[in-house]
């Protein structure tokens, strides 16, 4: 965890006013709040930055206003000055007109604290009469709308999948860091909520002033537009734009004008992560994740197990006609058109097909499916086949959903008229428009004296009841006085600022700090806490979603390596959410070297590779981070390959980050330098936890690992990285494996006879569940790692008899098999018994009448079976009571015994008076022994071919 | 000169390592000499062709005469030899009545040691009493049967046809749920006094309860059934009882669990982790559900809100003292383990360590202070069981969660040689501080010196993200330092002790009337009751 400043947040006392008595320093103040503020009173709003902050060593709050207002612009600068006040352009208007729309640039021109409070664009035409300023107003909102590309927008439907995508990229990839979260939540009080809404980088009314395309189009690439860095990138891709995009602008959607229907090609989805064991377990479940697809697919599943999808849309059929639907998947899926259920092919099971037929009328039809995996498996193939052409998969284009355009509010349509749009070119450089927007010619305002001449107090001034024609900024008091107190040290401006209070100074105007703490400053607010979050890693604590702190990392990290990450994109913590922004190279392009000289970083320590005397040592450390060595790899990915246990960061990029002096001290104490973390030290206090290797010494053993993952993804797999299986085999006698069987349940009992026939009793159910031929099971992904999933057999012939109780009570012989199993149904494990060869009969109970189920495998050419003896005993008479031997779509009965879907083979010996009987059960059939003779004790047994 | 000849002294005075050393003697050629490196080279030149015992009973010789750690003068570890290929991961031990040691792995196997209490341990009988279990994590013997905890259920077993191996498995119990997820792991106690036996279910995932009863310990009663005992369980390392017999388990630091923390199971009460309490509606015997904590808060701020919230005995700072508490014994050998009697020892998996735990009573519930005991065994410690005479063993694994002693596995024996560290015995909380007693008198000056303590107090966030950092930080001053007739004892009296905090002390000034430095001079006391 790390240290977090004081959360400073405003505190409202009055409408209109605040009054600030906390603030954190390191908070965004690019922007100057965003209290509500009437037009009238200018000067009542909070602040996030005071004149008297110490909080910050190296940051003086006047001059960051100074070039977070861009006051060069005007008032000129020399370059010392600039580059101490790390100044922050204004956005570029070249493209205004492709992003921005009229009625935005209106309502902004006439009064840009009401449009978009809290805006760092000050108002220019104040001190203009209502009549010239609306000519001004209208002459500039057509200069302004001409500036476009000739690239008509493309139109977007509301998505309300694209939208639920999008609010969830927006809470998590960084947006909250900087800007307000737009809903409540579990995690965030009311008041909190409330509290970040007026104490965040203000979004305004962004679903008047643009487009879905024309947002999409900035948020990936902001530095086009917004070249100073403050809105960096955040590496979205075009679909992720777009789904931020349709959230933000979502009032468009349900308040906006009614725009034309869009279809958007493909299905919406729901993804569900939720263990049920039928489709029905969906229904009423909260999906994870939502969005669209071209086709019914199971790619944008984050897990294999315990999850489902729904999938809903049109079909679009070009001809009349039968169609039949083929849907195969593991476990269970239903598939409706036009309301109905086309295919049921539900339940826990292996990959199996089902198919429906249907009459379909050209035209579109509402297509639904849910589909859920529990265990192992996991897939889906839905199929079509119109009568008398082939079976294929439905193609995307006959897959559609039906959206609204979106459009902005209140729209305004602007005709551009050429008189206009020259007269506003003329004011956007006369009115001093072009000093801070690159958009027409640049015009600085003569009048402006210079940054190094200003006088703190000047009536008039932009500081001061500022006169017509003259920036009217909306400052709070205090940051008024900020001003007023750094311009009276104007001289100071021209001196250059040390390493460390440059650093300080970039990680604020950047707002780096709202992400990562540094000399225990900043880091993630209490109320932001929450929206930082992991990618589906949850076991890696805080260190799976927390960004890491920044406390000397110029001595931590190597210099190349910060300029990737800052430059390149370079990320080695794919568990974490929330994504580490590109802020422009231009823009830091002198941190790495600022870190790593305020962070004392030595020349020495930014070196290539160890010594190579070292190199030879490198088969040390190998085996240190091997399993006969430390085990690193029980926690950390090594060059993609998977841990033993979570997935920490991939040791293989160490040497290529880390300098060598901090990866030393790491390893003999991590809390020390990342307080919190879960790694343990292996040489605690100094003094080596294994003594074998090397010898026991500290110091060889560091250098043999350095020297070992100096080979980067190069280096030779640790020793018990990848997995070696581990067959269990019966070879005298019978071998048990208790374990999670896939195909057999949580419970499952696997028995491998040395016979090369093997089964799997499934102790939730009571019931035998798989029989197969062969090599018994491969024990080893239970035997490494942390043992998880679910393992198959490893034999041949593998057939998974039916869910479902073995026993039951029927009313009469037509009554239907219960569906209810285990305990529900009355069932009780009561364990096994051991015979001389290890075989074991299973012991259970079934409402008070006792059962013991006894297979014993025998040979057999060309394979060998199993027997089953079953045993039943009551304290009173069993009959009537009913055994369920087989389901199946095709029962035979053969002389002597009954052949299963030309499959499984099945003979009894029955005690007098019992015969076998087949019957239908929906589109099956199944084979029942009814118990009917009298008695406390009956003894039958089944034999299984396959 | 005087050392060695107190370790001869010492040699002489314990009668097992005599009989060991007597056995051997004939074959093994030893003499000491000035150092370790001197006399290893001159015991293997004096035993040409030395077979592998040889070769360990020289290791452990050096061992005793020449420690490698200043823990190692006080307790002699041994580690016994495997059987070869078989992943032996012991996730529980017991007694068989025929003095046998029974141990049960992660992979589901139960072996049985022949002779546990061979010094050094050269030629262990290993025998396997079972297998194809669901990952054993707890045994316990009674009237003829073993009992075992299992993934999925509590089985009896027993050996009906004397070949040594079991063929009878009952199942006693399997009234709760798995769902096919490998954190959801099941630990098993020894027989309380009324012959119940206590399941404490991790969650699933150790962040959510999906099947039934996960983040619960339930009572398994000698018929049979289950009783649901307590709720709010996250991720359990291991349960056991103290000397009165009351129930404890460790919980681990993540979810609602600031650090990791052994806590008292009382019948009804909620443990911290809210995830589990779902299953309330199943668990007619008990009261209401618990209220829900609220996150961000501290524990005793919402224990006296929540009347069942049962905040942790003592916690173990992370990761100062351990970063995976797990299992543990009480010491009942009555002075064969050292002057430690009725304390719990407490396995770290990850530092692969002991740690000791001494419990009291503060308004009437149990808290109390820890302090590391015992590093450098060979895997992650996860099972430990205490002889009858007084030895501990101690079971450990890597796999899943890497541990400091770098072992995929290994099972090992601790025997104290008789010899008293230096150490605090027991801290006692105070109504104006704490009172510390010691192993051995101290030195006047130094104990009584202020200069000679250094305290902080803090706690933890108790809240739904993982862990947390030391916060509310304090430190309180030492006003006054009593030390007691006996040179056994102080009573420090302290202003600033802060209810809820961990108070963590250290005694670095501290000296033994011998001069001696503590083997161990830190203190964690969780002080979430004032004395009165």
């Amino acid at each position: 965890m790390q240290t977090r400043p004081l959360r400073l947040d405003m505190l409202r006392t009055s409408r209109g006013s605040s009054r600030l008595i906390l603030r954190s320093l390191l908070m965004p103040i690019c922007v100057i709040t965003a209290v509500a503020l009437s037009a009238t009173t200018l000067f009542g709003v909070g602040v996030q930055i005071s004149p008297t902050a110490s909080v910050h060593p190296g940051v003086d709050p006047g001059e960051w206003l100074l070039g977070e207002l861009n006051c060069s612009a005007c008032h000129s600068a020399s370059p010392t000055e600039a580059n101490r006040l790390n100044v922050r352009h204004s956005p570029v208007l070249i493209d205004t007109g492709s992003r921005v729309t009229p009625q935005f640039l209106r309502s902004f021109l006439n009064n840009p604290q009401s449009e978009k409070p809290g805006t760092l664009m000050p108002d220019v035409l104040h001190g203009l009469s209502p009549n010239e300023k609306s000519k001004t107003i209208d002459a500039l909102t057509h200069y302004l709308t001409s500036l476009r590309s000739t690239n008509p927008p493309s139109s977007f439907g509301a998505s309300p999948h694209l939208l639920q995508q999008g609010q969830q990229l927006y809470h998590s990839v960084g947006c909250v860091a900087c800007h307000a979260p737009q809903t409540p939540s579990e995690t965030l009080s009311p008041e909190a909520f409330t509290s970040l809404q007026s104490s965040s980088i203000p979004l305004g009314n962004l679903a008047r002033k643009t487009t879905v395309d024309a947002l999409a189009n900035f948020l990936q690439d902001p530095l086009k537009a917004r070249p100073s860095g403050r809105m960096p990138s955040l590496n979205l891709t075009r679909g992720e734009s777009l789904a931020i995009a349709t959230y933000l602008l979502r009032d468009q959607a349900t308040h906006g004008p009614k725009g034309p229907a869009v279809k958007l090609p493909g299905l919406q989805f729901d993804y569900y992560e939720k263990l049920v064991h039928s489709t029905e377990g969906l229904e009423g479940a909260v999906p994870t994740l939502s969005g669209s697809v071209q086709e019914f697919t199971l790619s944008p599943k984050r897990r294999n197990e315990g999850m489902g999808f729904r999938f809903t849309g049109t079909l679009t059929v070009s001809r009349e006609g039968s169609y039949t639907f083929f849907v195969s998947c593991d476990d269970g899926a239903k598939l409706w058109i036009d309301g109905q259920v086309i295919v049921d092919n539900d339940g826990v099971h292996s990959p199996s097909e089902k198919s429906g037929k249907t009459a379909l009328k050209a035209g579109d039809h509402p297509i639904a499916l849910l589909y859920f995996n529990e265990h192992a498996g996991g897939e889906l193939t839905v199929r079509w086949q119109e009568e008398g052409h082939g079976k294929r998969p439905i193609p995307a284009t006959a897959l559609s959903h039906a959206s609204q355009a979106m459009e902005p509010l209140d729209p305004e349509n602007l005709v551009l008229d050429a008189t206009k749009v020259a007269h506003g070119e003329a004011l956007f450089s006369s009115l001093g428009c072009a000093a801070c927007h690159v958009g027409g010619p640049l015009n600085r305002p003569a009048k402006a004296p210079a940054l190094a001449t200003l006088k703190a107090s000047n009536a008039g001034g932009c500081l001061e009841s500022p006169r017509s024609g003259v920036p009217q900024f909306a400052l709070s008091d205090e940051q008024r006085l900020a001003l007023v107190s750094t311009v009276g040290r104007v001289a100071q401006l021209s001196q250059p600022l040390d390493d460390k209070s440059k650093v300080a100074r970039t990680m604020a105007a950047m707002n780096c700090t709202a992400c990562h703490s540094r000399d225990g400053m900043g880091g993630p607010s209490q109320a932001r806490d929450a929206f930082f979050s992991t990618a589906n890693h949850e076991d890696l604590g805080d260190e799976g979603r927390m960004p890491p702190h920044l406390s000397g990392v110029g001595s931590k990290l190597r210099k190349d390596w910060i300029q990737k990450v800052l430059f390149e994109k370079a990320v080695v913590r794919p568990y974490m959410a929330t994504r580490m922004p590109q802020f422009g190279r231009e823009n830091l392009s002198a941190l790495p070297d600022l870190l790593s000289r305020a962070d004392g970083s030595t020349a020495a320590s930014q070196t290539d590779s160890p010594p190579s005397a070292m190199i030879t040592d490198a088969k040390f450390g190998r085996q240190l981070v091997g399993t006969t060595g430390l085990s690193c790899i029980a926690c950390h990915v090594f060059a993609g390959h998977k841990s033993l246990g979570v997935p920490a960061l991939d040791l293989t990029t160490v040497v290529q980050r880390l300098q060598h002096d901090w990866f030393a001290k790491y390893l003999v104490d991590p809390a020390s330098l990342r307080p919190g973390t879960r790694m343990p030290s292996f040489w605690p206090e100094g003094k080596a936890a294994n003594k074998d290797i090397l010898n026991g010494d500290t110091s060889h053993q560091i250098e043999s690992i350095w020297a070992y993952l100096s080979a980067g993804k190069a280096a030779r797999l640790p020793e018990g990285l990848v997995p070696v299986g581990a067959e269990l085999i019966a070879t005298q006698e019978a071998v048990i494996y208790r374990h999670f069987i896939e195909g057999a349940g949580s419970r499952s009992i696997g028995v491998g006879y040395p016979e090369k026939a093997n089964l799997a009793f499934d102790a939730n159910q009571l019931r035998l569940a798989m029989v197969w031929h062969g090599k018994f099971i491969d024990a080893g992904k239970h035997r490494r790692d942390r043992g998880e999933g679910y393992q198959g057999p490893l034999g041949d012939d593998v057939l998974r008899l039916p869910e479902g109780a073995p026993f039951a009570r029927l009313a009469s012989p037509d009554a239907p098999w219960p569906a209810a199993v285990g305990k529900p149904a009355g069932y009780q494990m009561k364990g096994y018994h051991l015979d001389a060869l290890q075989r074991p009969s299973f012991r259970y109970t079934f409402n008070g009448m006792e059962v013991e189920d006894y297979p014993i495998a025998f040979a057999r050419e060309p394979e060998p079976g199993l027997k089953r003896q079953i045993r039943l005993h009551a304290d009173s008479t069993i009959a009537p009571l009913y055994f369920r031997a087989a389901i199946g779509q095709q029962i035979q009965s053969k002389a002597d015994g009954f052949v299963i879907d030309n499959r499984l083979t099945l003979r009894f010996q029955l005690p007098p008076g019992i015969t076998p009987m087949v019957r239908k059960s929906g589109s099956n059939s199944e084979l029942l022994i009814p118990i009917t003779t009298t008695g406390h004790d009956v003894t039958f047994t089944e034999e299984l071919t396959w | 000169m005087n050392r060695f000849f107190a370790t001869i002294l010492l040699l002489i005075a314990m009668p097992s390592l005599c009989r060991a050393a007597q056995s051997f003697a004939p074959q093994l050629n030893y003499q000491k000499l000035a150092t370790r490196a001197e006399t290893e080279k001159s015991a293997l030149a004096a035993n040409p062709n030395a077979s592998a015992e040889i070769k360990v009973l020289i290791a452990d010789r050096l061992d005793l005469d020449f420690p490698k750690t200043e823990e190692d003068n006080y307790y002699h570890m041994l580690t016994f030899s495997l059987p070869p290929e078989v992943q032996l991961e012991p996730g529980a031990l017991e007694w068989m009545p025929d003095g046998k040691l029974a141990v049960s792995t992660r992979v589901g196997d139960i072996w049985l040691l022949g002779n546990p209490k061979e010094e050094p341990p050269l030629h262990p009988r290993w025998s396997r009493y079972a297998s194809g279990l669901h990952e054993v994590l707890g045994l316990a013997f009674r009237n003829g049967w073993l009992y075992c905890t299992q993934r999925g259920e509590v089985t009896r077993m027993k050996d009906t046809n004397g070949d040594g191996r079991a063929d009878v498995f009952e199942t006693v119990n399997d009234d709760w749920n798995i769902g096919g997820d490998y954190h959801e792991y099941a630990f098993g106690s020894k027989f309380d006094r009324e012959g119940n036996m206590w399941v404490v279910l991790c969650l699933t995932g150790s962040f959510t309860s999906e099947s039934t009863f996960r983040g619960w310990c339930l009572r398994i009663t000698p018929e049979g059934k289950a009783i649901p005992t307590c709720s709010g369980i996250r991720s359990p390392g291991g349960i056991g009882m103290n000397a009165s017999g009351d129930m404890f388990y460790t919980d681990n630091q993540g979810p609602w669990n600031g650090a990791c923390a052994l806590k008292h199971l009382v019948p009804g009460d909620f443990m911290g982790n809210p995830e589990g309490n779902k299953w309330y509606n199943l668990a007619t015997n008990l009261g209401p559900r618990p209220l829900t904590p609220q996150s961000g808060s501290r524990m005793m701020t919402e224990a006296k809100k929540i009347p069942q919230l049962r905040p942790p005995a003592v916690y173990f700072p992370y990761p100062k003292m351990g970063q995976s508490a797990s299992g543990f014994f009480c010491d009942l050998s009555d002075g064969k383990f050292g002057p430690f009697s009725k304390q719990l020892f407490v396995g770290d998996q990850t530092h692969s360590t002991v740690m000791r735990v001494h419990l009291e009573k503060v308004q009437d519930h149990y808290q109390g202070a820890c302090f590391p005991f015992r590093e450098g065994f060979a895997s992650g410690c996860l099972s430990l069981i205490q002889s009858e005479d007084g030895s501990a063993f101690v079971g450990g694994t890597d796999r899943g969660w890497g541990a400091r002693g770098g072992k995929p596995f290994a099972l090992q024996r601790l025997v104290w040689r008789g010899v008293t560290p230096f150490e605090i015995h027991e801290m006692h909380a105070k109504s104006d501080g704490f009172e510390l007693t010691f192993t051995e008198p101290v030195n006047a000056a130094t104990a009584s010196a202020v200069s000679s303590y250094k305290i902080q107090t803090y706690t933890y966030i108790y809240q739904s993200n993982y862990g947390s950092p030391e916060v509310d930080k304090t430190t309180p001053s030492i006003q006054s330092i009593t030390l007691a007739p006996d040179h056994k004892s102080v009573r420090l009296k302290i202003d600033g002790l802060q209810e809820g905090h961990v108070h963590e002390l250290h005694l670095a000034g501290v000296r033994s009337e011998k001069g001696k430095p503590l083997l161990h001079d830190a203190a964690y006391y969780t002080l979430n009751y004032l004395a009165r």
